[in-house]
């Protein structure tokens, strides 16, 4: 495994680049990227989801210790909260890319629509930041009464915001594709896959590193047969939920929805769908996770990097389908007969390529700011004492 | 309060786009910035057969999609039913233009979306908009639905009258004589 220089140098160039890629995007605007009037949401719409699902999986995981009481995951739960305030962040990063007028969002306040799911969508994550660094602070201050109090609240705010971002699309009554119902539920399950697939690719870091002890390297390895078998449970509930969008999509012929369903099959999406999202969100992770038992760690980091990879093009892919369909506003129009022009360009690539930096730089930087490790509760010290077990060592 | 409507003949339309040309100009759109466009549609087969063109804007409509996404109201129905945009408001989120079913919005140099306002300034004055007084064949009837006295509600009383994407519950404000 690399080391922490190593991360650092990647993570830097990433992020140098990434903000070349954004001052070209804030000086040329839409001109330099692969939007347009009939396609206006792009590639870092995506990143954008794709950053936020992965912060809301990890809340998810970490709520398991301070809301469903489940003590093997402690030892991990500052990191899983850092590394899900730092993509949280990242995913306001994209998201303020994408935005023409990001300093507009200021009228949010002033007159906001309450109809409108993009106001609670940002009304919920903004409540989701602050929440959640709340919630750092006092794990950081070990103060457990108050962790008690707000890890509910902040697991039910995750929840809230990743289901309003699934109604951004679903609720989208000219796009056939994301126009429905279950897609809000359906952006949680992803979610949950998604931080679980980042936390199993942590699992496999910190247990090469030395920022922590033996004991709680030990601690995590108990974890990953856990998250493996998470992972493939949630894989076949997706895989569900998929089998029945592909009956949904071509049942019918809903306008929109066949279309769309038919560009991955035989249209411009057939490869990146098949290879891209079938292939390295289930096919790859399935077969690795079952035919490398032996070899654990090699299987999960390929597992996890394979659905990393994977659920980004896969939020991607969802955003294209539902926009370069043409709409049908006049019946036979000429207008409809050609799929509407889309792509990714260099300074979206770049900007994403920031997201994945910012997010190894900053978890990097707070790693050597914080106290990550977590310390035994009093009952468990008290257990140790009596017991003589040694005291607790912070390999920092 | 007037309650504005608009009326198009689309059968005498010829396709010369005079009124996108007008209203570009007289807005100053930038390039790729369009708010009146037209659709073009073959129909039969040779040699019976024609073309229809129809004139495609905002429909200002009653249950806009885009007024209901703005999270920031900067795109917002007015009283006389213009659904109408403050820029200064707009954060460039696009929600608007994925939300609205008759791709009717368009996104200006400064990336936020922008969109047909019908000429308010041509109305408090009295004037049609200048797409409609641009139009050599009077396609375009622009007048006050709630005035049983107007031009536009007598035409529509002699003719038969459809709206697009009607099944949508948009309850556009633009109809198209049949």
């Amino acid at each position: 495994m690399l080391n922490r220089k190593m991360w650092l140098s990647i993570s830097s160039v990433l992020v140098l680049i990434g903000a070349v890629g954004i001052v070209n995007i804030f000086i040329q605007g839409e001109h330099v990227m692969g939007t347009s009037n009939y396609v206006p949401w792009g590639s870092l719409i995506a990143a954008y989801v794709f950053f936020v699902a992965i912060s809301t999986g990890l809340t998810f995981l970490s709520s398991l210790a301070h809301v469903f009481k489940w003590g093997k995951i402690e030892v991990m739960t500052k990191r899983l909260t850092l590394a899900s305030i730092v993509t949280l962040m990242m995913g306001f990063v994209m998201i303020g890319v994408e935005l023409g007028s990001p300093l507009s969002l200021f009228y949010i306040l002033i007159s906001p629509n309450l109809q409108a799911p993009i106001f609670w969508m940002g009304l919920l994550y903004g409540i989701y930041m602050a929440l959640h660094i709340v919630e750092f602070f006092f794990q950081l201050k070990e103060d457990h009464g108050k962790i008690k109090i707000i890890s509910p609240i902040v697991l039910v705010v995750a929840i809230a915001a990743q289901g309003t971002l699934g109604a951004v699309f679903g609720m989208s009554i000219a796009r056939g594709y994301w126009n429905e119902s279950y897609i809000s539920i359906y952006f949680i399950l992803l979610a949950f896959v998604s931080g679980l697939a980042f936390a199993i690719l942590m699992t496999v870091i910190l247990t090469k590193t030395k920022t922590i002890s033996e004991s709680d390297k030990q601690k995590i390895l108990v974890l990953q047969p856990i998250f493996s078998k998470m992972l493939i449970g949630l894989l076949i509930v997706t895989v569900f939920f998929n089998i029945w969008k592909w009956f949904y999509s071509l049942y019918g012929n809903m306008p929109g929805k066949a279309e769309a369903a038919l560009l991955m099959v035989g249209g411009p999406l057939t490869i990146p769908y098949w290879v891209l999202e079938v292939g390295l969100v289930f096919v790859l992770p399935i077969i690795v996770l079952f035919a490398f038992k032996q070899r654990k760690q090699l299987s999960l980091t390929i597992a996890s990097i394979s659905m990393l990879i994977g659920f980004l093009a896969m939020r991607i892919i969802m955003v294209f389908a539902g926009q370069i369909v043409p709409l049908t506003v006049v019946q036979g129009s000429e207008s409809t007969n050609q799929l509407r022009e889309f792509g990714i360009l260099w300074s979206e690539w770049a900007t994403m390529g920031f997201g994945v930096g910012g997010t190894i730089l900053l978890y990097l930087i707070a790693e050597r700011l914080f106290d990550l490790n977590v310390a035994p509760h009093k009952e468990e010290r008290r257990k140790r004492v009596n017991t003589g077990e040694g005291s607790y060592s912070l390999a920092k | 309060m007037a309650r504005f409507g608009l009326l198009i003949d689309a059968r005498k339309c010829t396709g010369c786009h005079a009124c996108s040309i007008a209203c570009a100009e007289y807005n100053e759109l930038e390039e790729e910035v369009n708010y009146n466009r037209l659709e073009f549609v073959e129909k039969g087969s040779y040699p019976h057969v024609k073309m229809d063109i129809i004139p495609l804007q905002c429909m200002h409509c009653d249950n806009a999609p885009c007024v209901a996404v703005c999270s920031t109201q900067a795109t917002f129905k007015e009283e006389n039913g213009i659904v109408s945009f403050i820029a200064d408001k707009c954060t460039g989120c696009k929600a608007c233009m994925a939300a609205c079913p008759y791709d009717a919005r368009a996104l200006n140099e400064a990336r936020l979306a922008e969109k047909c306002r019908w000429c308010p300034e041509k109305l408090t004055q009295g004037e049609q908009p200048v797409c409609s007084s641009t139009c050599m064949n009077e396609v375009r009837l622009f007048g006050d639905l709630d005035d049983p006295n107007s031009e536009i509600n007598k035409k529509m009383a002699q003719h038969e009258v459809s709206q697009l994407l009607d099944s949508h519950g948009t309850k556009p404000r633009i109809y198209y004589i049949k």
